[in-house]
C-alpha cells in the first residue's frame, strides 16, 4: 500500500524547502510527495498511470496547493479534482502568495478547502505549515463513501 | 236677412201700435177686419163671388195706382211710383182674366181650374218682378212710354200662350191638383219677392219709413199668400182662402205706400236727396277744413293788412289763438321789423297788381314768444264777384328746418370737396361718377382710363368680392406711380356705387420699405455670422472628435497599461516575494540550525537580513493595496461605525497583547460606505495611534463623530507623539513620513491609502497636531440623503 498523506503542488524550490523544513521543525511524520507542476499533478490522478487507475492505492488525505504553476495552472487543477467524483471529497488547500480577489473568490466557487496566503515572515511561514498539517491529517474528518 | 225682416216685423208691429192710439187708425183696421170677416162670411156663401170680390178689389187699386202715377208722370221726381203705377195695371189686368177664367165663372168655353191657375202664376210673376226692378228707377228717370209698350208686349204674349196658342205650361190638373210647375213657380216668385224686399230694404233710406215698411209687409203678404197657394188641392179650398185674403192686405198695403208718396209725402223724396247733399257737403266742408287745418299755414289779408282768418296750423305756428289775432294787422304783428317795409312793398304791389307772378315769396315771421320761421308763400289775390281785388290768400310752409338742413347738406358736401385725401365713387362697371378735386388733381387719367387705370386695380375681382360676400367694406393697399395708397372702399347697396377713399401712405411705405432693407441687411449679416459660426462650429466640432478620438485611444492605452500594471502587480505579488520568503526562510533556518556556531554579532547580522526582507515584503503589500484601491469598485451599505471601531480594535489589540491601551470609543453615527474599506480606514488609524503612543505607558485613544451639515465627521485622537503641524499636508502621500523608520516602523503607506479611500467616498481627511502633544486625525463621509 502506497499510502500518501500530503500531497504538495509546488513549482517553487524554496518554498518547497521551506514547506518540508516546517513538517520536519514540527515533527510531521506523515508521508509526503511533492509534484512540479499542474500537469504533473493531473497526471498523478487521471492519467494513465494515476492513482485512480490502480487499484488499492489510496488518495491523498490533503493537498497543498499553489496556484501560480507551469503548464497547468492550480486553478485548473482544482476544477479538476472539484468536479471528479472520485476526487471530490479530497481537501484542497489553496498555498500561494497571491492575495488577489479574484483568485480568492474563484478558488472558493470551485470547492477549495481552505485559502491561505504565504506569509512572508519565515516564522509565520513555519507555523502555518505546521497548523494546516496538524488540521486538517489529525482534526479534520473527511467524509466517508462506500467504494 | 233674418235681422231685416225682423225690422220689417217691428215696423209692422209699432205701426199698428201706433195706430191704436190714434183714432184714424183704429177705423182703419176695423173696417178693414169687418171686411176680411164679411169676405169669409161671403166665401162660405159662395167662394165665386167671394173671389170676384177679392180679384175685383185688387184690380182696382191696379187700376188706380196706374192712373194715378201716369197723371202725375210729368211732374213727379219718383220713377219708382210711376214704374209700380204701370206693372200694376198690367197686374190688375192678368188678374182680370185670371178672375173671368174661374173655375165657374163661364165667361170663356172652360171648365178647368188650370187656366186661371195659369194666369195667377202670370201675374204673381209680374208683380213680384215690378216690385223687384222698381228700386232701380228711385234715382233714374224711367220711359214711361216704353215702359208701357213693354209691358202691354208682355201681357199680350203671356194671353197669347194661354188662350191661343196653349203652350204655357199647365198648372192645375183636375184630380190631381197643382202641377209642379205650379208649385215650383210659386217658389221662385217667392223667390223674387225676397230679393224684392232686401232690395228693399238696401234702399230704405230714399223713403219715408212709414212708407218702406208699408212696402216691406205688402211683399211679405204677398209672399205668405203664394206660399198659401202651393198648399191647395182645390180652388175653393182653405188654403185657397188664406192665399186672397193675404192677397188683399198686400194690394191695399201697395195702395197707401204709392198713395203718400204720390201726394201726402210728393217731394219727400227730393228732400231727402237734397238733404242727404247737404250731409255730405257738410261732411267734406269739415274734412277741407281738416285738411285746412294740418296743411300748413294759411292766411287770409284783408286790403287793410288786417287778418281775415288764420287756419289752425298758422295760429300754432304763431303761438296765438285765432280770435286774438282776427283783424290785427299782419306786418305790424308777425313780421320782423327789419323786413316789415319791404314785406309791406310786396303786399301793396301784390294788391295794386302792379307785381304780377310773384307768387312765391320767402320771409320769416316772428311769433309771439319772439322766434323766427322762414316760411315760403304761395300768394294769390282774392276777388270778389265783380273781379275787383278785395284781399290776398296765402298759403306758407315751414322751412325753417329745410333751410337749415339744406344748410348742413351744402356744408357736408363741402368735406369731400376740401378733402386733401382723394375721394372717387365709381360704380360696378367701373365707370367714374364723382372724384373729388384732390383726386382729380392726382389722378387726371382716372375718368378717361376708368378700369384701366391703378387707382381701379383688379376692379372686377372686388366687385365680385362685394356682391358675393354681401361685403359692405374692404381695404386695400395700392402703388400708383410713385406713391402708396391706401384705398377704404364702401359698397353703397342703393346706388349700385362704390365709393373708394384714398389716402397716401407713401412716407408710411418708404419708411417700412427702409426698414425692410435694415431688416434685410441684418438677416444677411446674421446669416454670414452664422456661416461663420458654423465653420468655426465645424472646425470646433472636428477638433473635439480628434479629441474625443484620442481620449479613446488614450482610454485604450489607459486600459491597456492597467491590464499591464494589474499583471504587473500579479507577478510582483509572486515573482517579488518569493524570493523575500526565501530569504527570510533561509535565514531563519540558518540560525535555528546554526545558532550554536554563530556569535552574536553574527546573529544581529542574520536578524537584519530577516527584518530587511520581511520589511520589503510588506511594503510590496502595502503598494499593491494601494494600487488596487484606485480600480475596486465600492460597494456602499450602511455602515455600524462603533460596530466597525471595536472589530478593528479586537484585531489590533490581538497582534498588539503587550501593549496596554484604552479605547474611548465615543457615539460613531451611522454612516453610508463600502465596509471592508472603511473598516480598512479605521483599522489604519488606529494602528497607527497605536503605532505612535508605543512610547507611552499606557496609551490613550478617544474616537468619535457626529453629523456636521451635510456630512459625517469622526476623528480618533491619541495621546502619542504628535506632530509638528508644519508638515501636516505631507502625511497623506505615498512613502511619506514623519518620522524615521527606526523610531518608528512602517512603509508611509497607510495615511495615504486612508486619504484615498475617503477621497473615493467623497470625503475628506485632515489632521492636527502638536510634538508629543499627541494626534487627532479626522475623516468626513457623505451623509446619505
Amino acid at each position: 500500500m502506497n499510502v500518501i498523506d500530503i500531497l504538495i503542488i509546488e513549482d517553487n524550490r524554496h518554498d518547497e524547502v521551506m514547506i518540508l523544513d516546517a513538517l520536519r521543525e514540527h515533527n510531521i511524520q506523515d508521508k509526503i510527495h511533492v509534484l512540479r507542476d499542474g500537469k504533473e499533478a493531473l497526471d498523478y490522478f487521471f492519467g494513465p498511470q494515476g492513482c485512480l487507475g490502480k487499484v488499492g492505492i489510496c488518495y491523498p488525505r490533503v493537498v497543498l496547493l499553489d496556484l501560480n504553476l507551469p503548464k497547468v495552472g492550480g486553478i485548473e487543477v482544482l476544477k479538476r479534482l472539484k468536479s471528479d467524483e472520485r476526487t471530490r471529497d479530497i481537501p484542497v488547500i489553496i498555498f500561494t502568495s497571491s492575495d488577489e480577489a479574484k483568485d480568492r473568490n474563484e478558488s472558493s466557487l470551485l470547492g477549495a478547502n481552505s485559502y491561505i496566503v504565504k506569509p512572508l515572515n519565515a516564522n509565520c511561514f513555519s507555523r502555518s505549515v505546521a497548523d494546516i498539517a496538524s488540521y486538517w491529517l489529525m482534526m479534520n474528518r473527511t467524509p466517508y463513501r462506500e467504494a | 236677412m233674418d235681422k231685416a225682416m225682423t225690422r220689417l216685423f217691428n215696423g209692422l208691429k209699432s205701426v199698428s201700435k201706433s195706430g191704436a192710439l190714434k183714432t184714424g187708425r183704429n177705423l182703419e183696421i176695423l173696417s178693414g177686419i169687418a171686411a176680411l170677416v164679411g169676405l169669409c162670411l161671403i166665401s162660405h156663401y159662395n167662394y165665386l163671388l167671394f173671389h170676384v170680390l177679392v180679384e175685383l178689389f185688387s184690380i182696382v187699386i191696379g187700376v188706380t195706382l196706374f192712373i194715378v202715377a201716369w197723371n202725375l208722370r210729368r211732374t213727379i221726381t219718383n220713377h219708382y211710383i210711376l214704374f209700380i203705377g204701370i206693372a200694376y195695371l198690367f197686374v190688375a189686368t192678368l188678374d182680370t182674366f185670371h178672375t173671368l177664367s174661374y173655375k165657374g165663372m163661364g165667361v170663356f168655353a172652360i171648365d178647368s181650374a188650370d187656366t186661371a191657375t195659369q194666369l195667377w202664376i202670370a201675374a204673381r210673376f209680374l208683380q213680384g218682378a215690378s216690385l223687384l226692378a222698381a228700386p232701380y228707377f228711385l234715382k233714374r228717370k224711367l220711359n214711361s212710354g216704353a215702359t208701357f209698350f213693354l209691358f202691354t208686349v208682355f201681357a199680350a204674349l203671356i194671353l197669347g200662350s194661354i188662350y191661343l196658342w196653349n203652350i204655357f205650361p199647365a198648372c192645375y190638373i183636375e184630380g190631381r191638383g197643382l202641377t209642379p210647375f205650379k208649385v215650383a213657380g210659386e217658389y221662385i216668385i217667392s223667390s223674387i219677392l225676397l230679393m224684392a224686399l232686401i232690395f228693399l230694404y238696401k234702399n230704405r233710406s230714399h223713403f219715408d219709413a212709414a212708407v218702406s215698411r208699408w212696402i216691406g209687409v205688402s211683399i211679405v203678404a204677398t209672399m205668405v199668400s203664394e206660399l198659401a197657394f202651393t198648399f191647395y188641392v182645390g180652388v175653393y179650398d182653405i188654403s185657397n182662402l188664406i192665399g186672397h185674403f193675404f192677397k188683399i192686405i198686400a194690394f191695399y198695403l201697395i195702395y197707401k205706400a204709392v198713395i203718400k208718396m204720390a201726394f201726402i209725402k210728393p217731394y219727400d223724396l227730393l228732400f231727402r236727396d237734397l238733404n242727404l247733399q247737404r250731409a255730405a257737403l257738410q261732411e267734406e266742408k269739415k274734412r277741407a277744413q281738416s285738411y285746412l287745418d294740418v296743411a300748413g299755414i294759411i292766411v287770409v289779408l284783408n286790403i287793410d293788412q288786417t287778418i281775415a282768418l288764420i287756419n289752425k296750423s298758422g295760429c300754432h305756428l304763431l303761438g296765438c289763438e285765432e280770435r286774438e289775432v282776427i283783424g290785427k294787422n299782419w306786418f305790424d304783428t308777425f313780421i320782423p321789423e327789419r323786413i316789415r317795409n319791404d314785406a309791406k312793398a310786396v303786399f301793396s304791389n301784390l294788391i295794386t297788381g302792379a307785381l304780377e307772378g310773384i307768387d312765391v315769396y320767402e320771409n320769416p315771421i316772428l311769433s309771439v314768444s319772439g322766434e323766427e320761421r322762414l316760411i315760403r308763400w304761395h300768394n294769390s289775390r282774392l276777388r270778389d264777384e265783380h273781379g275787383r281785388i278785395t284781399g290776398t290768400l296765402s298759403a306758407g310752409e315751414d322751412i325753417t328746418e329745410w333751410k337749415k338742413a339744406e344748410a348742413e347738406k351744402t356744408k357736408l358736401a363741402t368735406f369731400p370737396q376740401l378733402n386733401p385725401n382723394p375721394i372717387a365713387e365709381v360704380d360696378l362697371s367701373g365707370k367714374v361718377h364723382f372724384l373729388n378735386p384732390a383726386a382729380e388733381r392726382l389722378f387726371p387719367d382716372l375718368r378717361r382710363l376708368g378700369v384701366a387705370h391703378p387707382w381701379l386695380k383688379d376692379w372686377e375681382e372686388w366687385v365680385g368680392g362685394f356682391l358675393r360676400d354681401r361685403d359692405q367694406e374692404g381695404r386695400r393697399e395700392i402703388e400708383i406711380g410713385e406713391e402708396w395708397y391706401n384705398q377704404t372702399m364702401y359698397y353703397v347697396d342703393e346706388i349700385e356705387r362704390i365709393r373708394i377713399y384714398g389716402l397716401d401712405i407713401t412716407k408710411r411705405k418708404r419708411a417700412e420699405a427702409t426698414l425692410l432693407k435694415i431688416h434685410e441687411d441684418l438677416e444677411q449679416r446674421v446669416r454670414e455670422r452664422t456661416l461663420q459660426l458654423d465653420t468655426v462650429q465645424r472646425a470646433l466640432q472636428k477638433s473635439y472628435n480628434e479629441l474625443e478620438r484620442r481620449v479613446e485611444e488614450r482610454t485604450a492605452e489607459l486600459e491597456a497599461a492597467n491590464k499591464e500594471l494589474e499583471s504587473f502587480s500579479y507577478s510582483v505579488s509572486h515573482d517579488l516575494q518569493a524570493p523575500l520568503r526565501a530569504i527570510d526562510g533561509y535565514a531563519r533556518m540558518i540560525l535555528r540550525d546554526h545558532t550554536d556556531q554563530f556569535d552574536e554579532d553574527t546573529k544581529q547580522k542574520f536578524g537584519t537580513i530577516r527584518r530587511s526582507s520581511q520589511m520589503m515584503g510588506q511594503l510590496i503589500n502595502d503598494l499593491l493595496a494601494f494600487s488596487r484601491l484606485g480600480r475596486q469598485e465600492i460597494m456602499p451599505s450602511k455602515l455600524d461605525m462603533g460596530g466597525l471601531l471595536n472589530d478593528a480594535w479586537k484585531e489590533l489589540q490581538m497582534i498588539h497583547p503587550e501593549r496596554k491601551m484604552i479605547l474611548d470609543a465615543q457615539e460613531m453615527p451611522q454612516a453610508f460606505g463600502d465596509r471592508t474599506l472603511i473598516k480598512q480606514v479605521l483599522l489604519n488609524l488606529l494602528s497607527n495611534a497605536i503605532k505612535f503612543t508605543k512610547y507611552r505607558e499606557c496609551a490613550k485613544i478617544e474616537a468619535g463623530g457626529c453629523a456636521d451639515g451635510k456630512q459625517l465627521v469622526y476623528y480618533i485622537i491619541d495621546n502619542g507623539v504628535g506632530f509638528d503641524m508644519t508638515y501636516h499636508d505631507k502625511m497623506f502621500g505615498v512613502f511619506q513620513r514623519l518620522h524615521s523608520s527606526d523610531e518608528f516602523e512602517g512603509t508611509g503607506v497607510g495615511l495615504a491609502i486612508v486619504q484615498r479611500i475617503i477621497h473615493r467616498h467623497g470625503g475628506r481627511v485632515w489632521a492636527e497636531g502638536r510634538p508629543d502633544r499627541g494626534a487627532s486625525f479626522y475623516f468626513s463621509l457623505k451623509r446619505k440623503e
